[in-house]
């Protein structure tokens, strides 16, 4: 048994090698990932945006920079074709002995209600209300930790193209086929076929959350635990794409249906109300986004269980596969390709 | 500035909050506040612009790696046909396939509305666009295996802009360079009118300039990757 894995698993590696699938997939992610990197710091520190009309005093326009971005426009059509873009942004222009915020109507309320707050205290020179503080322990923006949670979760899908692909290439090749006269059953296959795109999926996680969130604040051996209990969704991909596609053109096609639940999921995690949450909970990538979650971001709650619920749905999925897939599989060998 | 440009807007002294403190400044709003769709509609331009009109993007890459195993671009080299039909044609036939999904996602999600016609043409040159795109960069490579891996980090850089149509107030300077920033926000501007005038046509005009460079630089890239080489 191990031999026939093993000589699947050697076929892979020189199809992987022949297609530079290796290299693309590890390498083209993990550049990707580097480039965040640059674009993170600008996510983290989202500022109040501010469009300066020259009219606006420039002792109050440096004390506005102590606030948020500063952009400068000479005249009020300009300002006023700035505050019209797509984007919120408040624009302050100085006339008749007063300061005007300039906005287009349709801004978030603090798009609209901070620019002159801000100015108040600017103008005022001191505090209207005395406040004190209570520290919840966050002492910065999540957004680092989500973005390296949605790039852990998309690593399932980058996993089981890497499968689908191979199965495809089998399909393609006649090794199916041949595979048919062999003592190899359908579990062997999967196995043999799926050792190397999960190998895939481990290192790209281990490496995508170190390069984001430092190998400091990571707990390797739970990270592992979480990607092992979620490795069924990318078995899952994969074997979806590998058996549904007989060419590349299909197997894109699936992969632009499956990215949509991939990606969209987890945002819907994000902004959905509780009382709704539960629709959710019929997806399996939903239980890897809410264990990275946890693991990552909402520390104070209970991982294992989630890890288990993550764990039981791979294997209900790779239980699905062997018996209605695997069915599938053993009829395309024995009918021929 | 005068007077009269104040009351082109609608006006009005800000007065609340502050504790009763003389207020500082006062606001001009444009345009009036509209009503805000739905979180579930607000999500069609996002859908429109990033799965609708980056459909070719993937098809094309898909199409082209499919006719190299077949060996229909031998055939093809052969033919009378010559470059610029096997460009169009591609592109064309992905335009088409965008339409219908287009089509078919708007009228279900919102139904038939007079302004469906203006956001196809926004998604058909968006289309025409990213399949143009595709087709130049996936000539590049051997095979899809290869390609399907940067395909998808370029489709990650594409829904970069995803993070402004959350957050409004928030736009690296690169955002507006990427072709789904102006055309998410164009999309729901159409669809979920603010009242904002004057954005489509040089939406429309900016869209046909980005398809006219990138026709003549697939133009040559085609002819020399794949209608000259020995594939």
């Amino acid at each position: 048994m191990f031999r026939r894995i093993g000589n699947l698993l050697a076929k892979d590696l020189i199809y992987s090698r022949r297609e530079n699938i290796l290299v693309y997939s590890m390498i083209g992610m993990l550049v990707l990932v580097v480039g965040t990197l640059f674009f993170l710091p600008s996510l983290e520190q989202m500022d109040v945006f501010f469009a300066v009309d020259g009219s606006v005093p420039p002792e109050v326009a440096r004390q506005l920079e102590a606030y948020g971005q500063v952009e400068y426009y000479a005249g009020y059509d300009l300002l006023r074709e700035r505050v019209l873009e797509f984007d919120d942004v408040a624009g302050i222009y100085y006339y008749g002995g007063e300061y005007i915020v300039l906005l287009e109507g349709n801004e978030e309320s603090y798009v609209r209600e901070l620019p002159g707050i801000i100015l108040d205290r600017i103008l005022q020179g001191e505090d209207l209300v005395e406040l004190s503080t209570i520290s919840l322990g966050r002492e910065r923006s999540p957004v680092r930790e989500y973005t390296a949670v949605f790039f852990l979760l998309s690593m399932f899908l980058i996993g089981g193209l890497f499968i689908g692909l191979s199965i495809i290439d089998d399909r393609q090749s006649g090794t199916i086929r041949a595979l048919a006269v062999t003592p190899i059953n359908v579990v062997e296959y999967m196995i043999g076929k799926s050792v190397l795109g999960l190998l895939v999926v481990v290192a790209l996680t281990l490496a995508v959350a170190t390069i984001l969130l430092g190998p400091a604040t990571i707990n390797y051996p739970l990270l592992l635990i979480s990607v092992a209990a979620s490795l069924g969704v990318a078995i899952f991909i994969g074997f979806l794409i590998g058996l549904v596609s007989n060419n590349m053109v299909t197997a894109i096609g699936i992969v632009k249906v499956v990215a949509l639940p991939i990606s969209g999921v987890p945002v819907a995690a994000l902004f959905l109300p509780d009382r709704l949450k539960w629709v959710l909970y019929l997806f399996p990538n939903y239980w890897s986004f809410e264990a990275f979650n946890r693991m990552f971001i909402r520390t104070d709650l209970p991982l294992a269980p989630v890890n288990l619920v993550a764990a039981l749905f791979s294997l209900g999925l790779v239980a699905v596969l062997v018996s209605r897939f695997g069915r599938k599989l053993r009829l395309t060998v024995k009918g021929g390709e | 500035m005068d007077e009269a440009r104040l009351e082109e807007g609608i006006s009005f002294w800000n007065t609340a909050g502050n504790l009763g403190q003389p207020v500082t400044y006062r606001q001009e709003l444009l345009r009036p506040a509209s009503e805000k769709p739905p979180f579930n509609l607000n999500l069609l331009p996002m859908l429109l612009a990033l799965e609708v009109a980056m459909l070719g993007f993937f098809f094309v890459a898909a199409l082209v790696f499919q006719e190299k195993e077949e060996g229909s671009i031998r055939a093809f080299r052969v033919s009378p046909a010559g470059t610029w039909p096997y460009i169009l044609s591609k592109a064309v036939s992905n335009v088409l396939l965008s339409l219908l999904y287009g089509v078919l996602l708007f009228v279900f999600t919102i139904g038939l509305r007079p302004e469906l016609p203006a956001v196809l043409l926004l998604v058909a040159l968006a289309g025409f666009l990213m399949t143009t795109v595709g087709l130049t960069i996936g000539v590049f490579f051997k095979s899809l295996s290869e390609f399907v891996y940067i395909l998808a980090g370029i489709m990650v850089v594409i829904s970069l802009p995803v993070v402004s149509y959350f957050l409004p107030s928030f736009r690296a300077a690169f955002f507006p360079f990427i072709p789904t920033y102006p055309l998410m926000f164009g999309i729901r501007e159409l669809i979920f009118s603010t009242g904002k005038t004057g954005f489509y046509l040089p939406m429309l005009l900016i869209l046909a300039a980005e398809v006219l460079v990138i026709l003549v630089l697939s133009r040559v890239v085609v002819e020399r990757k794949l209608m000259k080489e020995g594939h």
